[in-house]
């Protein structure tokens, strides 16, 4: 049945480019499509880990600078520059993590929400390479020719394809990973991190892998994200974004793709209906946050996979 | 019991001049004993004794202030707990202890990890190693399931368990690491009498698969009647070290228990 479900999910991301003509909304949906790789992602460390990282955008940021600076100040082309831009990222996560994640609780969320700032105010004041306040500039893709077809990423609905590939990897990499030996030592350590390591678990060595993995997928989130965007802020890598993106797991559900994906969508789509409303946005998101947290600790598929084993069967 | 003394000669576990202090506490001081290969061996003592600080300090889990810790010919003492369960000394924790929301099987497989290799590659590109380790995995964890009576609940997370079947989850998982040695922490602690019977069934079981057994508990018929040998301790010492009916008539270990001698009724109450 989860198979099934997983078809429908995704033949609809499919088919959704045919079916929505205004390029503002596939515009929209391709930036959902950013946030569930970063959703996914943190889900690795925060669902599956059990590790509350405040600053997972960092990691987004930094991959996105990286890959933005690489093309317009060193004229690197995009697919080298996401490459070293990702590597970059991913190496920076490993730095940082082997001291931070020997911390344990909310001092580890502290501590990475103190990386994001410093992220933020490091691009912010690094003019020279960062250029401030935004960098701009920063190249599509090149267009592909292949064969006579021609692929060109100015396109709104092709982009939106490029981003579905990656979204739909990162999504299926966690799940795989997911249910496999590294991933029960991930999980073992979320539930008792005592006992796995009584059980043989080198929990600093798996914290260690989950914690890079999420951030490498994270940065590869960042090197798209700039390239769609042209212009990237210092803000995408603050403790404002993160916390964003850690909502958003938590009203999707954790440990599920159901939440992976619902979690961005909703957070994103529902309060551009509220439109008319801009200043009552904050109101809203801590509105439906408490909702979720008192009626759905599990998340809104959680709560679906609850209410009966038969609905059960279709939440991934 | 006779097939045993065969094995008795050879130490796999030697602890020499043990001293483990917090602060200026002495939990355990200059403790010698051995456990031999496939025996019984209980460790008793009055709460505070230091008993769980043996524990502790066999696995890894607190440091040292003294003493060597050898284990299968080799040095334990100073190995990180997880390098120490891979030698192969793995401690059955108290049921308080489980992965919460984790089905039974996926805990047995949490057991297995130290025996297994598959790496996030391997997971990612479920590779053909990882495909045959998994399988061989999940027939061992089967085999084990169904040695702790617990083969119907494989799919239930563990906190859906009765609290008995939670402690046999805990000794099925430790078995899971392929142990030499088994650390049991009050194995039949809050379980009625059926309950002990069963555990105290698959301890012997597990024993006669040639693992050695080293055990807490404070339900001293229980341990009269499972132990080979048994240790006790008060005030972070040595107290006396014996056959169970040595250990039950030897006067100290009274007093240390009750807190006064069989022969001095001023102070039987």
């Amino acid at each position: 049945m989860r198979i099934l479900a997983y078809l429908l999910i995704g033949l609809l991301a499919l088919l959704m480019p045919l079916v929505i003509r205004s390029n503002y909304w596939l515009y929209m949906l391709t930036l959902v499509g950013i946030y569930i790789i970063l959703v996914a992602s943190l889900d690795l460390i925060y669902g599956y880990t059990g590790l509350v990282s405040l600053g997972h955008a960092a990691f987004f940021g930094i991959g996105a600078y990286a890959c933005g600076i690489l093309q317009t100040k060193f004229g690197l082309p995009f697919l080298p520059a996401l490459f070293l831009g990702t590597l970059f990222t991913c190496l920076t996560s490993a730095v940082l993590g082997w001291p931070m994640l020997r911390i344990k609780g909310p001092y580890f969320a502290l501590g990475t929400l103190a990386f994001g700032l410093m992220v933020t105010i490091v691009i912010h004041n690094w003019d020279s390479l960062t250029g401030g306040v935004s960098l701009s500039g920063i190249p599509l893709p090149p267009e592909i020719h292949f064969r006579g077809w021609t692929i060109d990423f100015s396109s709104k609905r092709t982009y939106y394809y490029l981003v579905l590939l990656f979204a739909f990897l990162t999504v299926f990499f966690i799940r795989q990973i997911a249910h496999s030996r590294p991933g029960r030592a991930f999980q073992s350590i979320r539930e008792n991190p005592d006992l796995a390591e009584a059980l043989g678990v080198d929990i600093l060595r798996y914290k260690l892998i989950a914690y890079v993995l999420a951030s490498t997928m994270a940065a590869v989130a960042g090197g798209l994200y700039a390239s769609y965007m042209g212009s990237i802020e210092p803000a995408i890598a603050g403790g404002h974004m993160s916390f964003h993106l850690l909502v958003m797991i938590v009203i999707g559900g954790a440990r599920t793709i159901t939440g992976e994906i619902v979690g961005p969508l909703l957070l994103w789509f529902v309060p551009e209906f509220l439109e008319a409303a801009q200043v009552y946005r904050p109101l809203f998101f801590g509105f439906i946050l408490l909702v979720v947290i008192i009626l759905m600790p599990m998340g809104i598929a959680g709560k679906l996979r609850s209410l009966h084993p038969r609905i059960a069967q279709w939440i991934p | 019991m006779d097939s045993l003394k065969l094995g008795d000669q050879v130490p796999l576990l030697r602890v020499e001049k043990l001293s483990v202090s917090f602060g200026r506490l002495m939990a355990v001081f200059d403790l010698e004993f051995q456990v031999h290969s496939g025996e019984i061996f209980g460790l008793i003592g009055p709460n505070g004794a230091g008993k769980t600080t043996v524990f502790n300090a066999i696995t890894g889990t607190v440091p040292l202030s003294g003493g060597k810790i050898r284990f299968d010919e080799s040095d334990i003492a100073g190995l990180k707990p997880h390098q120490i369960t891979s030698r192969g000394v793995v401690r059955a924790h108290q049921a308080v202890t489980i992965f919460p929301q984790i089905p039974v099987a996926e805990h047995v497989l949490t057991g297995l990890h130290c025996r297994t290799s598959t790496s996030v590659w391997g997971a990612l590109l479920h590779t053909p190693f990882s495909r045959e380790e998994e399988a061989q995995s999940q027939k061992k964890v089967r085999e084990i399931l169904e040695f702790s009576n617990l083969a119907d609940l494989r799919e239930q997370p563990a906190s859906n368990l009765t609290w008995a079947q939670q402690k046999r989850l805990m000794l099925a998982t430790a078995l899971g690491t392929n142990p030499k040695m088994i650390l049991l922490d009050e194995p039949v602690a809050g379980m009625n009498a059926t309950e002990i019977q069963e555990m105290i069934g698959m301890i012997a079981a597990v024993r006669k698969k040639g693992i050695t057994i080293f055990i807490i508990e404070h339900n001293m018929k229980v341990m009269m009647q499972i132990c080979d040998r048994i240790l006790v301790m008060n005030y972070g010492r040595k107290l006396f070290e014996g056959i169970p009916e040595e250990v039950a008539r030897d006067s100290r270990v009274i007093e240390a228990y009750l807190g006064y001698y069989r022969n001095d009724p001023d102070k039987a109450h």
